[in-house]
């Protein structure tokens, strides 16, 4: 689904070069949950947004499945970006001035989505994360737990075939945090491929591999336990 | 998906009141100028429209220069219109006009005095669109001493009763027979006629002007036929004067056309003038019905609105910029969620429409508010009515779109230029670049408020001048009563009579006044001129010997007129200016010529020698857009006006003893008075509208200007937040911090000052060209209009500067 070969990412200011991604080689596969630690800095989010197309690489190749991402333009990218892929972030990133309903309304209408379709889709979506009640507030009206839950309704409702988490549970209690990465997990069941940028070590345990980020370079790759089969034990770098 | 726009913007607008009070205000303001503004000159164009000819409506321009000076007349001889529509077939009609000036109509024991009466052809209701509503078309204004009268007068006259082939009684000696009634004239004529008197009325037999060539006092407008090209007839028009007037010169004079004019250094046109043209391009000094406008006026104003709307879309640009951090990470989300840039760009010009909307929704409001005083002051009776018509709601919706796109084009692109991927990681833009185009922006608003309050003060202090202005004479307390001639030999009685009044100081008779009023000019040579004949017409006014006196005018030179001095029938009193004019050195007991008509045959001139008794010091009778022209005062009966200086005090008891002994005298008669200082006022009426209108706009230009310079000042003292906590941490005390926060607006405004100088200048050294006496523009305006717009924009800023600079500086870094 994905495939990345020496993707780069530098700053340039001035005659100093700053990298935060140097040279990642990665393929991620249709129905995987790929975890991406690292510690601050290391180049996790940028390569999030990269493969989200919500930012450029500086140098290396990017396919999504066969489209050559590199060298799309603006429109194009948008195009692919908006039917496939939905985004949740650590401090959730809801629209403040739009509603929870008109928050989940949002990426259809860009989809061009039609009227009825589009109120059957908000209200499957408002019913199947239980926040029909929710669905006229503000986002400022919610706690943390309902933001992200919104969020991760908003990111599902295009019913994306790939999902893309920037530390999701971030901002959230335990309780809260384990809710949202249950609901990722009966995602990636349901076909899915999910990426998640995390610190948790918790959290990574629901994914089927870790990638390992240090000062931009892939560091190392393991395989977890819970989906797929695989052995729980794997390499994992403390 | 344009609901959700609208849906965003509402909440956007309503979720950050300060920023929208301020764009919508100024952007309604801008709106309500610019349709004030389209109200006026759609007002202005729509002159003479009526005419459902107008395209087909010319009337006739004669042009005469005569040694060297030129002569402008709205007029022609009379045998010019006949002839022209006998001669050349582009010429469809024509109608001639003669102004009677005012008469005296008694209609039973009524008595009315009449201003607007001419006298004009049948044709009238065939070139003009003018309703006849009561009479015979074929046969009104055809028989002598017939009128047709506007629906008002009759109505004034008769009542609800009909009008035609009733009787007026014209000034006691004629008798008029009604034959009609015409719908009043639109007021957007540039004539308006009460009453219409049939031509044939006039005597052309007794007074020979009235068949010549030479005498131009006959407005004549020609209807040429669909499709005849105006300016191939303008190039005939020599040809009239080869076949019609050579003849008359060489029967009266006994040369050729030629040789007449060479000898009399005269030059002498015809030209044609577009009907629709006359109320903006025609500013004819003889002849115009009524005084017309000016394009000018609608360059000025037209100018000074669309300013005004740009610098509210300025402020628009600029605080939505400077906002745009806010906006970031909507932008961003927007991004993520799969928006186009387009639909951002839509988004953003969605939500400038609604502001533009609303805006123009409250600049209607506010021109509902404004109209009447705007009326006032322009004498017009606009209604926002006028805008229902296609072309105005097509202009409307045009400027609508126009502002918004000009408003929210730039920062509908910047905006949805952002990439998502930074600004959700919380480093959005830091805008270096954007803060040069904000300045830019913001000195060019206070340039141009610069300039209009540079432009207010100059217009303030010419209209000073003038009212200080050393006249020559002494225009106040002096009271005129109007229309004393019709007293007859009781003016002179009246006069003796108002003279034992304790309040009145002195009196004198004439019709001759330093302010709108008779004027006339004669033939005036130096005695050893070998042909008066064709001197220089000079200014010449008939005086009696208390005339210097009463107004107070200055002797320089030998005596005023004397009651003693039974020659002084034959001498002259001479201006300055016409000493310098007649080259004399010793002007005292120097003869002038001067060539009048013969009493019992006006048509016939002779020559009358003067003596010369005294020079008066040089006195403003014109405006003071002239110069002072040579002026030659004789001793002679003229009755026009009363003039009377008064001592302070009770004037109105002065003025109700004026009006008993008027209406013993002339019962009926209307009582008609006028203060010389107003009369004065009256011809600088147009200066002071532009006077007013520059302060109105000056005042509205800072206003917005300021209101942009708050909004900005707010945010960027949020912006500098951190700054200034940093550096108070580091120990810079409140007054420094301020000043720092200051001194940024200091610089930009001293540049926009420094940049509407010149601009200013030049302009208003322009303006001041119409005036041969006008005040200098000095170094203080400019230095004065610099403090007023820098104290008014620290006013504004320094409030939230101080607030920024006293903020705790913990909180500020907290702010991280």
């Amino acid at each position: 689904m994905i495939k990345l070969r020496g993707i780069t990412k530098f700053y340039s200011s001035g005659f100093v070069k700053t990298f935060v991604l140097r040279n990642i080689d990665l393929d991620v596969q249709e129905g995987e949950f790929l975890t991406v630690m690292g510690p601050s800095g290391a180049g996790k989010s940028t390569l999030l947004y990269i493969i989200g197309m919500l930012d450029d690489a500086s140098e290396g190749q990017y396919h999504f499945y066969d489209q050559p991402v590199h060298s799309l333009n603006e429109k194009k990218r948008t195009q692919i970006h908006q039917q496939n892929i939905g985004f949740v972030f650590q401090s959730y990133h809801l629209i403040d001035e739009l509603t929870v309903y008109e928050n989940l309304e949002t990426p259809l209408l860009y989809k061009k989505v039609k009227s009825d379709e589009r109120k059957s889709l908000v209200a499957d979506s408002l019913d199947r994360f239980r926040i029909v009640a929710k669905k006229g507030l503000f986002p400022n009206q919610l706690s943390g737990g309902q933001q992200q839950l919104v969020a991760v309704a908003r990111a599902v409702i295009i019913n994306p075939k790939l999902i893309l988490a920037d530390e999701p549970t971030g901002n959230l209690n335990s309780r809260q945090g384990e809710e949202i990465m249950e609901l990722f997990k009966k995602l990636n069941k349901e076909g899915t491929t999910i990426i998640q940028v995390t610190h948790s070590e918790k959290n990574a345990s629901y994914s089927d591999r870790v990638i390992h980020l240090l000062d931009g370079w892939m560091e190392s790759e393991a395989k977890t336990g819970i989906g797929g089969g695989q052995p729980q034990s794997g390499i994992r770098k403390k | 998906m344009f609901k959700n726009y609208f849906k965003v913007a509402f909440r956007n607008l309503s979720r950050s009141k300060g920023y929208t009070l301020i764009t919508l205000s100024g952007l309604a303001i801008g709106l309500a100028a610019c349709l004030l503004a389209f109200l006026y000159i759609q007002d202005e164009l729509s002159y003479d429209r009526y005419n459902e000819k107008s395209e087909r409506i010319f009337r006739i321009a004669t042009r005469m220069v005569r040694e060297g000076t030129e002569v402008n007349i709205i007029g022609a001889g009379a045998p010019t219109a006949k002839i022209m529509t006998e001669e050349f077939p582009e010429v469809e009609n024509a109608v001639r006009f003669r102004e009677e000036g005012s008469a005296k109509i008694k209609v039973g024991a009524t008595v009315f005095r009449e201003k607007k009466v001419i006298y004009s052809d049948p044709s009238f209701f065939d070139v003009f669109s003018v309703p006849l509503l009561k009479g015979d078309r074929q046969a009104v204004l055809t028989a002598p001493r017939t009128v047709v009268l506007s629906q008002t007068t009759a109505e004034k006259y008769f009542g609800m009763a009909d009008p035609v082939g009733k009787m007026l009684r014209v000034d006691d000696k004629s008798d008029w027979q009604v034959s009609g009634v015409f719908a009043d004239i639109p007021r957007t004529s540039h004539f308006h006629f009460d009453l219409i008197v049939s031509f044939s009325t006039l005597d052309m037999t007794s007074d020979p002007s009235m068949g010549s060539w030479m005498s131009f006092n006959f407005q004549t407008y020609l209807l040429l036929r669909p499709g005849a090209s105006a300016s191939d007839l303008e190039a005939k028009l020599p040809l009239l004067f080869a076949t019609h007037l050579a003849p008359e010169i060489k029967q009266f004079m006994g040369i050729s056309l030629e040789d007449f004019m060479t000898k009399a250094k005269m030059k002498l046109d015809y030209s044609l003038q577009p009907l629709a043209a006359i109320h903006l391009h025609s500013n004819y000094s003889a002849g115009e019905f009524e005084p017309n406008s000016d394009i000018k006026y609608i360059f000025l104003f037209s100018a000074v609105s669309l300013f005004i709307l740009i610098l509210a879309i300025i402020n628009f640009i600029n605080l939505s910029t400077a906002r745009s951090i806010s906006r970031a990470k909507e932008v961003g989300l927007r991004k993520v969620l799969g928006s186009f840039r387009l639909d951002l760009v839509k988004q953003f010009l969605t939500e400038s429409l609604v502001l533009c909307l609303m805006a123009l929704a409250i600049a209607c409001l506010l021109i509902v508010m404004v109209l009447p005083l705007f009326n006032s002051l322009t004498a017009k009776e606009l209604a926002l009515g006028a805008l229902l018509n296609p072309l105005a709601v097509a202009a409307v919706i045009v400027m609508t779109l126009l502002v918004t796109i000009m408003a929210g084009a730039y920062p509908a692109f910047l905006l949805s230029a952002y990439r998502p991927a930074s600004i959700l990681r919380g480093n959005a833009g830091s805008g270096a670049g954007r803060g040069r185009l904000r300045r830019g922006l913001v000195v060019f608003q206070f340039a141009v408020s610069a300039v209009m309050i540079i432009g207010t003060l100059v217009v303030f202090r010419q209209l000073h001048y003038i009212q200080n202005k050393k006249l020559g004479f002494d225009k106040e307390q002096v009271l005129i009563l109007r229309h004393s001639r019709l007293l007859e030999s009781h003016a002179e009685t009246l006069k003796q009579e108002m003279l034992r009044s304790p309040q009145v100081v002195s009196a004198t008779l004439s019709s001759y006044l330093p302010v709108p009023s008779a004027r006339a000019r004669l033939p005036i040579a130096r005695a050893d001129n070998p042909n008066p004949r064709q001197a220089f017409p000079v200014s010449f006014w008939r005086i009696d010997e208390d005339y210097i006196g009463t107004l107070g005018m200055k002797i320089v030179a030998g005596r005023n007129f004397s009651a003693q001095f039974s020659g002084d029938a034959q001498s002259v009193l001479i201006n300055q200016a016409a000493v310098s004019h007649f080259g004399l050195k010793k002007p005292l007991g120097q003869t002038l010529i001067m060539m009048d008509m013969q009493a019992d045959n006006p048509g016939k001139m002779v020559s009358v020698p003067c003596t010369v008794i005294g020079v008066v010091e040089d006195f403003h009778y014109e405006s003071l857009r002239e110069s002072i022209a040579p002026l030659v005062l004789c001793r002679g009966q003229s009755l026009g006006n009363l003039v009377m200086r008064l001592k302070p005090g009770n004037i109105a008891a002065v003025i109700k003893t004026l009006k008993r002994k008027w209406t013993a005298l002339l019962p009926g008669e209307p009582f008609e008075y006028a203060f010389l200082d107003e009369s004065f006022n009256k011809i600088y009426e147009s200066e002071m509208i532009i006077g007013r209108i520059f302060a109105i706009f000056a005042a509205l230009a800072v206003f917005i200007g300021c209101l942009g310079l708050l909004g900005l000042a707010s945010f960027s003292a949020a912006k500098r937040t951190k700054e200034i906590g940093v550096r108070k941490v580091l120990g810079a005390t409140v007054r420094e911090m301020a000043a720092l926060l200051i001194r940024d607006y200091v610089l930009l405004i001293g540049l926009a000052n420094i940049i509407a100088w010149p601009i200013a200048y030049y302009l208003m050294q322009r303006w001041l060209q119409n005036f041969a006496y006008r005040t200098s523009i000095s170094i203080p305006i400019f230095i004065f209009s610099g403090l007023l717009g820098l104290a008014i924009a620290l006013l504004t800023v320094s409030y939230q500067a101080i607030r920024a600079a006293r903020a705790n500086p913990v909180d500020s870094l907290r702010y991280e």
